[in-house]
């Protein structure tokens, strides 16, 4: 009982942004006067994350995590690590390559309307 | 005579200053200062833009005294919060004021008012200038394609004008002889590249978030100092020069806004962010802040300062104008999630940070894999 209550509240609060987007950008937005459209994107853009935000598997979940040659590291243990210099035993091309993955999966979470969910 | 004039603008803006409910203490401060016999306030509109100074347009019919006549100028103060690193008004007007005599494209500097009873804070008074300063709008304007080549080429000859200020230049001013007008900047040890690098670094010990990113970058900069560093005597950068910050009308710059960031640095500094990717709004193949080639823009920059650009060291500026953006607006959406100043705005300039987390990354991979040669390439 408790599970399916824990199952369904991310499902009804995915409901209700996508009905608050749904009215805002079908009724609201459009008769909002012209001084207004910038705020008017604003919220747009601020329900659209919020909704990619309920969709995000575990992995989206848990992306503060870096595994890097066989170690884990924390979004601030590798920040400290690579201020520090210490050695993670990892190139720098590999680096670079998984600071990009895990740049491009914050870039779809903010961008969810416009680009395509990375693998 | 004073009135209350004519309000327009977003009366409910968080911050607004006490201008909006009385403009009064103001004019008669104006009409003092221009001794004139009769001022009247026709028009007072907030200006759109800023999130950290509010400006408001005042136009004004002066009767007698030093402006008489009908006058459209800017006042400028501080918003709600303002940021740190950010000049004063009082520093930011002498800084218009050194640029203004140097022959730069700004708006002219009238007064500075420090007296907190006219408004609460202070701020200055600057001639009101045509021209649209919305950089989507700008770079998506129809006669870019015309006028491009030309106003970018305009952009050089303005910047390497601002480049000619050095910590030596003495500025002549009327009756008073040569003045030292910019004695308050700082002057920083070493080059301005690491100056940069530790600037940056102090910012993110600030932030209560980890970017592993930033750091990762900082530290690629770091460890190719000797190709992009420069420590040859600083020139007065803006700082901030980059579409959005200026005016243009009819395909031409009418004058450089916002000095609030301004300082001493290494000149490519000012050029890493104008052509940033950043600051291009969409315009990709348009590297000088989305509206026209960078070899135009260098060879009028070239000409009119008599000075040859290390185009390498841009590529590494570049770089370093997307950390700086990035932190900027990790500050600013640490306003908003601290409870400092709640604002949507604030809280989404977070999100924007992976875009240039992604464009610095491929920068680095472009320069790494000797595929960056040029910003037009």
């Amino acid at each position: 009982m408790v599970e399916n209550e824990l199952d369904r509240t991310p499902s009804q609060i995915k409901g209700l942004i996508d009905a608050l987007y749904a009215d805002f950008t079908g009724q609201i937005a459009s008769v909002l006067p012209e001084n207004q459209k910038y705020n008017a994107a604003m919220i747009r853009r601020s329900l659209e994350i919020l909704a990619a935000h309920l969709q995000l598997d575990n992995r989206g979940q848990a992306d503060d995590r870096y595994k890097l040659s066989g170690q884990t590291f924390s979004c601030s243990q590798l920040a400290k690590a690579l201020r520090d210099r210490q050695d993670i035993s990892v190139s720098n091309d590999k680096l670079r390559e998984d600071l990009k993955s895990d740049v491009m999966h914050r870039r779809w979470q903010a961008n969810p309307k416009t680009l395509s969910k990375p693998d | 005579m004073l009135n209350r004039a004519m309000i327009t603008g977003n009366g409910a803006d968080i911050g607004m200053t006490r201008l909006a409910e009385d403009c009064g203490p103001v004019l008669a401060w104006l009409q003092t200062r221009t001794g004139a016999d009769r001022l009247e306030c026709l028009r007072i509109e907030k200006l759109s833009g800023g999130a950290i100074q509010e400006n408001w347009l005042l136009k004004l019919q002066i009767t007698g005294g030093s402006h008489d006549g009908h006058q459209s100028w800017v006042l400028r103060t501080d918003a709600a919060s303002a940021v740190a690193v950010s000049n004063s008004r009082s520093d930011e007007f002498r800084l218009l004021r050194a640029a203004f005599l140097q022959g730069v494209t700004v708006p002219e500097p009238l007064y500075f008012c420090s007296d907190n009873t006219v408004l609460g804070q202070p701020f200055f008074i600057m001639t009101a200038m045509p021209g649209q300063a919305q950089a989507r709008k700008l770079v998506r304007s129809p006669g870019l394609a015309e006028q491009g080549l030309e106003l970018v080429a305009q952009l050089g000859q303005i910047m390497a004008k601002l480049h000619s200020i050095t910590p030596q230049t003495k500025f002549k001013t009327k009756g008073l002889g040569s003045e030292e007008l910019l004695f308050f900047l700082p002057r920083h040890e070493g080059s301005a590249a690491s100056f940069q690098i530790a600037q940056m670094r102090a910012a993110l010990d600030n932030l209560e978030t980890a970017h592993p990113v930033l750091e990762y970058s900082l530290n690629w900069l770091e460890d190719h100092l000797p190709i992009w560093a420069d420590a040859a005597s600083p020139v007065l950068c803006h700082r901030d020069f980059r579409t959005g910050n200026f005016l243009i009308e009819d395909g031409k710059c009418t004058a450089l806004l916002d000095w609030e960031f301004a300082g001493w640095s290494d000149r490519h500094e000012d050029i890493g962010w104008l052509c940033a990717r950043c600051w291009r709004f969409g315009n990709e193949k348009l590297p000088v802040g989305g509206l026209g080639t960078f070899s135009a823009f260098q060879k009028a920059y070239e000409a009119a300062s008599g000075q040859l650009l290390n185009v390498t060291a841009i590529g590494y500026w570049q770089v370093i104008a997307e950390i700086r953006w990035a932190v900027i607006a990790l500050q600013q959406a640490a306003r908003n999630n601290s409870g400092q100043e709640l604002s949507l705005e604030l809280a989404l300039s977070g999100y924007l940070v992976p875009e240039m987390e992604i464009n610095m990354l491929n920068l680095i991979d472009e320069i790494e894999q000797g595929i960056w040669a040029d910003l037009d390439s």
